[in-house]
């Protein structure tokens, strides 16, 4: 199996395949939690090249 | 994971076509560049955010160049080529757009993302660029110059 060209990437860019992001109300109440109680934040995205990132 | 990644985009970078390369005779005639003048071509996808915002920062700039000199192709590379067109309408895109739903023009360009800009003229990459780029039609009308310099 060999990893998605960047034209290969729409089915990354739905929604549902967002990390936390299908819906915000709870990644933002997610983030607080991470942030209030381990003092940590961000680290929810992925970096790389190529679209998929709406 | 980093250094499969490194290693990923290396070998990405080696097989995409680069700065003096040709293109092969059948991706340039489905493309139907016109040898004479240099081609801006530009790969988007109805899916991909960054496109929808660089299309039309190239319509704006389709509308001032001067059109005996330099041409832009679109080439929408959605599977559906619906898709495409409809996001051509909803843009207002005026400038020649072309569908890739096989994905075979993309395929021989090889870019490491999308949105990507090739420069061609004469069937060779002149220069090109990949990802978001801010005012991208103030980027490209300075290439444009700086190409057409002799």
């Amino acid at each position: 199996m060999s990893a998605p060209k960047p034209w290969e990437k729409e089915n990354f860019s739905k929604d549902t395949l967002k990390d936390r992001c299908a819906n915000s109300l709870l990644s933002k109440f997610d983030g607080h939690v991470y942030f209030s109680k381990e003092a940590t934040k961000g680290g929810g995205g992925v970096a790389g090249g190529g679209c998929g990132c709406n | 994971m980093r250094i499969a990644v490194v290693i990923f985009m290396l070998v990405s970078s080696l097989l995409a076509l680069g700065v003096g390369d040709k293109i092969d005779k059948e991706t340039q005639q489905k493309l139907n560049l016109q040898d004479e003048k240099i081609a801006v071509v530009a790969f988007f996808a109805a899916w991909c955010s960054s496109c929808k915002k660089e299309l039309p920062h190239i319509e704006i700039l389709s509308k001032e160049i001067d059109k005996d000199r330099y041409e832009i192709v679109g080439v929408g590379v959605d599977k559906n080529p619906k898709a495409t067109e409809a996001l051509v309408k909803k843009l207002g895109i005026s400038f020649r757009t072309i569908n890739d739903p096989d994905n075979e023009i993309i395929k021989e360009f090889n870019p490491v993302g999308i949105p990507s800009i090739y420069y061609v003229k004469d069937g060779v990459i002149l220069r090109s660029m990949h990802g978001s780029i801010n005012s991208v039609e103030q980027v490209i009308a300075k290439d444009l110059k700086e190409l057409d310099t002799p």
